[in-house]
């Protein structure tokens, strides 16, 4: 019985997991969208941005601007790109690699050339977030039944062994 | 051409609080390993940093090579970075001209150039960067405000080679025609002579004068004419046609001129038609020249007949 029951959590757990980036995924493609429209609109300076970026969303990817704004105060002791991906590495990492990479190259674009290029860079990573939370969101009901099923199926068998 | 030489005392160009503020906030600029041997300096006129050379500064028109970090390629981006606060976006127009302000400091920038469209758009590395500190010698013209103010306010062109304090001379007597209560109507195109800090906080530039910048100085004059109804209009460095066609303008529209520009003297102007122009048009009534002799500026205020 309790074998079973951790089998379920364990299920429960990875399930969580993935559905916390898929949140967070979301929340990304929001925060960036408004950042682009800001961006295109206003020219807002990046310590703005990462402002209303934080002030607009929630949970990990809240947490991953309001600490990009508090650290800009060590630009020119650091880079901007150095804060973003130490930021990135230590706030987004629900993410996957993929998901990361795309940030950090976007990452390298922001602050350093025209707005124009700074919004068309993230736009492609909205874009490139956007299709993997489609994908995500689409495997999410699968991935429950799934790994609640086998969780609990590899509980009962370690379960049965045991007897 | 003739002229009348009144001489004004030299002076000592000397830093006050405000100019060692400036001088504080561009050794904030530097990475910590570049200020070593900076902090205790005074009467610091520029920051030169160069590629691949340790860290100079002019002092009363000298240049001083300080320590022995050389200057990297890296230590200019984050200058770049912290002086724009990560968002070049935000200074296109001034990149397009070369140089970027930063709390009232202004950046010359040398490195290679992103053309298009005939302008610079940016800069794809950054090999030099000129950090010039604002001086002001409040008090120290005093010999001229007479003679400019005596039976009302008369034109005047301040002359100096490339860093001999004609914007410094300038803000001064901006602020002090100000305070002797003519209305002044500032056109700040580069906002380098009023530029506003991020805290606020700016050069002092007497209770009746008005800032107008982001213009160029033609289009500039215009908007002050119509609105803002100046007795003087003051602005720095004419150096285009454009310039010179907004002397005109203003002179004709009756208001007076308080302005600078490149040269070392009445004689060396008048050999350059636009100048030569102006001054055939009877704008201006003086030219104040500055020169430099070793550390200390002389003033030589002459009248154009």
């Amino acid at each position: 019985m309790l074998c079973s029951i951790g089998g379920l959590a364990l299920g429960a757990i990875f399930y969580h997991e993935k559905s916390v980036r898929a949140k967070a995924l979301a929340e990304l493609v929001h925060a960036l969208r408004l950042m682009r429209s800001e961006l295109s609109a206003r020219h807002t300076p990046i310590p703005r941005l990462t402002e209303i970026a934080a002030e607009a969303a929630r949970g990990e990817v809240r947490i991953f601007f309001a600490s990009l704004s508090k650290r800009m105060n060590y630009i020119g002791e650091k880079s901007f790109y150095e804060i973003w991906q130490d930021t990135l590495d230590e706030k987004l990492n629900v993410l996957s690699e993929n998901e990361r990479g795309e940030l950090a190259s976007l990452g390298c674009v922001l602050g350093r050339t025209s707005a124009e290029l700074q919004v068309q860079a993230i736009a492609g990573t909205e874009k490139y977030l956007s299709e993997c939370l489609g994908e995500l969101e689409e495997k999410l009901p699968e991935l429950r039944r799934t790994s609640l099923g086998l969780c609990s199926m590899a509980g009962l068998l370690t379960a049965v062994i045991l007897i | 051409m003739f002229s009348r030489i009144i001489d004004v005392d030299g002076h000592r160009l000397c830093m006050g609080d405000e100019n060692m503020n400036h001088y504080r906030t561009a050794l904030e600029l530097l990475p910590t390993e570049l200020r070593t041997g900076l902090e205790e300096r005074k009467n610091v006129e520029e920051l030169r940093l160069r590629v691949g050379q340790p860290v100079g500064i002019i002092s009363g028109g000298r240049h001083y090579t300080i320590g022995q970090t050389c200057v990297s390629e890296n230590d200019l981006c984050r200058i770049m970075e912290k002086a724009s606060s990560a968002s070049l976006h935000t200074a296109c127009n001034q990149l397009a001209n070369g140089y970027i302000s930063f709390r009232g400091l202004r950046i010359g920038i040398c490195g290679s150039a992103i053309s298009e469209e005939g302008g610079i758009k940016g800069f794809s590395d950054y090999r030099s960067l000129n950090i010039r500190i604002p001086a002001s010698f409040t008090g120290e013209l005093a010999g001229v405000w007479d003679k400019l103010t005596n039976s009302g306010f008369k034109n005047i062109l301040i002359a100096a080679p490339p860093g001999g304090g004609k914007t410094t001379a300038l803000r001064e007597l901006i602020r002090g025609l100000s305070e002797r209560g003519y209305t002044i109507a500032v056109i700040d195109d580069r906002d380098e002579l009023f530029p506003q800090g991020v805290d606020g906080s700016s050069f002092d530039c007497g209770r009746n004068t008005d800032v107008l910048s982001g213009t160029d100085k033609y289009n500039g004059a215009m908007l002050l004419l119509r609105s803002m109804n100046p007795q003087v209009i003051a602005m720095d460095e004419i150096s285009r046609e454009g310039d010179a066609q907004a002397i005109m303008e203003i002179y004709g529209c009756g208001a007076g001129i308080l302005a600078t520009a490149h040269g070392e003297n009445l004689e060396d102007m008048y050999r350059r038609d636009m100048y030569r122009k102006l001054f055939d048009a009877g704008i201006f009534y003086y030219i104040l020249e500055i020169g430099m002799n070793a550390a200390r500026r002389s003033f030589r205020l002459r009248k154009i007949l």
